[in-house]
């Protein structure tokens, strides 16, 4: 019995972050391979035409949720465990509370893509799963507070530092935004009319600013300066950044109703809001860059480190694309055209996913206890990955700009932008091509480090345990 | 700098709660929001059935149901102006979920019945895209029973 408890609910020192990597690596590799699957169903919109589950309209939910939650948020809570321990010198007060999240988190995501490929919606993005997979996703939160509010209560260390505030502001953003965003006090949506879209677009922009924002801030904030080897380039910079993303985060929710339906002075508030958030998101851009300094030499011998500086130069771009369509006129050209899938994806996927990855590769040696298997092929997942994406979001906001121009022209009809746009989707391909075979390769990489990395030195590990941390 | 984790929680917890009281209570009681020049026909069982189609099969991922101020009686979809007259909160009152949608990779449908009015039409449409729209990228959705056909046709045409 007791061993049953043991495997299922471990004791041991970074159990829960291991088993919250190896969970998103899995996703990662369902989430891309949807991802690319949307792009050929355009290319060949006849392409397995035949099979419900595998309709556009499912898939894209399915990518959705598994790319925000099955992925990013898994990588990004497997980094909290493996930093809150080391920040507070004490070990995680509740690693088998963490470990009991693992299951939720990973049950939710599974329930989510049979839910969703069965049709079950909420018919928001992404807010789409329903009403049992965020019970488990509540469960899996309530988990982490106990592990992670705890192990910071009881912390060894005398001060707390910036990455602490990030995540423990995450955690109670999170289930808050779920809870809110989707009513979950009953089982269907409570709300109805513009207020139900407007519930749905406080969900979207919580989840990505609040939740998956503030953890990746978070990682972030404990990775640039541990991997370049240089202090913290500002303390009242990272306090300002930390409270204008709390101050004008909730408040920015709206922006998708700039000029629908909803009150007037409530898309106004939104536009500030949005705008505002240019402060927080260049405070910690510049932190982290000033950070840095000019570790090249590091960052050339360091896949990890690579990593975090495409993820700050790509959240730097993306906070200033978002203050810059948060404006009304910039906002109504390029409202509901590919730009918008473009932003979500360099903000969710370049931005905070190369925090996650970065994240991945440093902890992995520590969470497993051999070195990484493979190097080089650690440099092919960085390239093909990061070439891969720039191609990608350019073909989207250029798209995005070629509808802006047809639609706001009035002068032909819609089908032309389609056609106008397509040969795009066929660039789209082979990018997207790339990058799946990059997370392939990265998800070998991470398999055989598991089972036939070199073990290492105990002298090695000793200087990465939380003891000594 | 904050050095309590108490404070930050509080800070958290009462920015996000005035968050949800301006952006989600607020408006609530906002007159905008009830607001309706035309009256709004409840959806037929039949009607009501294709919306439950239109939610499942996620088309609503990309097709709008909002007409913005600035595009109203302006955007092209197949004739100069037949997006239609701008949505109003009123004619949401009662949907849940609202459907407005965030992305446009096929037309915005709020007023579709009124340049497409034929059931056959949007029936082949569904079941063969490409052969009643040339150039469209939206897949088929020949799988669908007729009943699910003929109840999403009969909700295209009430969108007026």
């Amino acid at each position: 019995m007791g061993s049953l408890v043991d495997w299922v609910a471990p004791q041991t020192e970074d159990s829960a972050a291991r088993r919250f990597l190896y969970s998103s690596v899995f996703w990662l590799l369902v989430g891309v391979l949807l991802g690319l699957t949307m792009v050929v169903k355009v290319l060949v919109p006849d392409l397995l035409g035949g099979v419900a589950w595998l309709s556009f309209g499912r898939i894209r939910q399915i990518h959705v949720d598994l790319g925000l939650f099955g992925f990013l948020s898994a990588a990004l809570l497997a980094a909290a465990c493996f930093v809150v321990p080391r920040l507070c010198r004490a070990p995680l007060a509740g690693e088998r509370a963490a470990n009991l999240a693992v299951w939720a988190w990973n049950a939710a995501a599974a329930l989510a893509v049979i839910t969703l490929a069965g049709g079950q919606t909420r018919g928001r993005e992404w807010g789409e799963a329903v009403w049992s997979v965020d019970l488990l996703r509540l469960a899996a939160f309530v988990l982490l507070w106990f592990a992670v509010f705890r192990t910071i209560r009881r912390r060894r260390s005398p001060e707390m530092y910036v990455t602490l505030w990030y995540l423990a502001a995450a955690l109670v953003w999170g289930p808050m935004v779920l809870f809110f965003g989707k009513g979950l006090w009953a089982p269907a949506t409570p709300y109805a009319g513009v207020v139900e879209a407007l519930a749905g677009w406080f969900t979207g922009h919580g989840m990505i600013t609040l939740w998956a924002g503030a953890l990746a801030l978070g990682v972030a904030y404990y990775l640039v300066p541990r991997l370049s080897g240089n202090p913290l380039y500002s303390v009242t910079l990272a306090a300002v950044g930390f409270y204008g993303l709390a101050l004008f985060g909730p408040f920015a929710g709206p922006l998708p109703s700039v000029g629908g339906p909803a009150p007037y002075w409530l898309q106004t508030v939104a536009v500030v809001a949005g705008v505002m958030l240019l402060i927080p998101g260049l405070s910690a851009a510049t932190n982290l860059w000033r950070t840095l300094g000019g570790a090249w030499d590091r960052v050339r011998a360091d896949v990890a480190l690579a990593f975090a500086v495409v993820g700050i130069l790509a959240y730097l771009l993306s906070v200033v694309q978002g203050a810059l369509a948060a404006l009304r006129v910039v906002h109504n050209f390029l409202a509901f055209t590919q730009w918008g899938a473009g932003q979500t994806m360099l903000t969710l996927g370049l931005a905070y996913g190369s925090f996650a990855l970065a994240a991945v590769y440093h902890m992995l040696p520590a969470v497993t206890g051999r070195r990484l298997y493979s190097e080089r092929l650690a440099w092919w997942h960085f390239w093909l990955s990061v070439l891969g994406w720039v191609v990608f979001l350019s073909l989207f906001w250029v798209a995005g700009l070629v509808e802006g121009v047809m639609w706001n022209a009035g002068a032909t009809p819609f089908i032309a932008s389609v056609k106008a746009t397509v040969p795009l989707w066929a660039g789209r391909l082979v990018a997207g091509t790339a990058i799946v075979t990059a997370q392939v390769l990265f998800a070998y990489n991470v398999y055989s480090t598991a089972v036939a990395g070199t073990t290492v030195p105990a002298a090695e590990r000793e200087r990465e345990a939380v003891a000594t941390a | 700098m904050p050095q309590s984790l108490n404070r930050i929680v509080v800070t958290a917890v009462g920015l996000l709660v005035l968050g949800v009281l301006v952006t989600l209570v607020l408006p609530a009681g906002d007159e905008a929001l009830h607001r309706s020049s035309q009256e709004k026909k409840p959806l037929t069982a039949l009607e009501e059935r294709g919306r439950q189609v239109f939610l499942r099969e996620g088309c609503w991922a990309c097709h709008t149901e909002q007409v913005r101020a600035i595009e109203a009686g302006f955007a092209h979809i197949r004739q100069p102006g037949d997006i239609g007259a701008a949505s109003e909160g009123g004619e949401y009152a009662a949907r849940s979920p609202a459907l407005l949608g965030a992305r446009r990779r096929g037309p915005d449908l709020t007023r579709v019945g009124t340049r497409l009015s034929s059931k056959e039409w949007h029936v082949r449409h569904h079941q063969d895209p490409q052969a009643a729209s040339t150039g469209s990228i939206m897949q088929p959705y020949g799988y669908l029973s007729q009943a699910d056909l003929d109840a999403l046709a009969a909700y295209m045409l009430s969108l007026k």
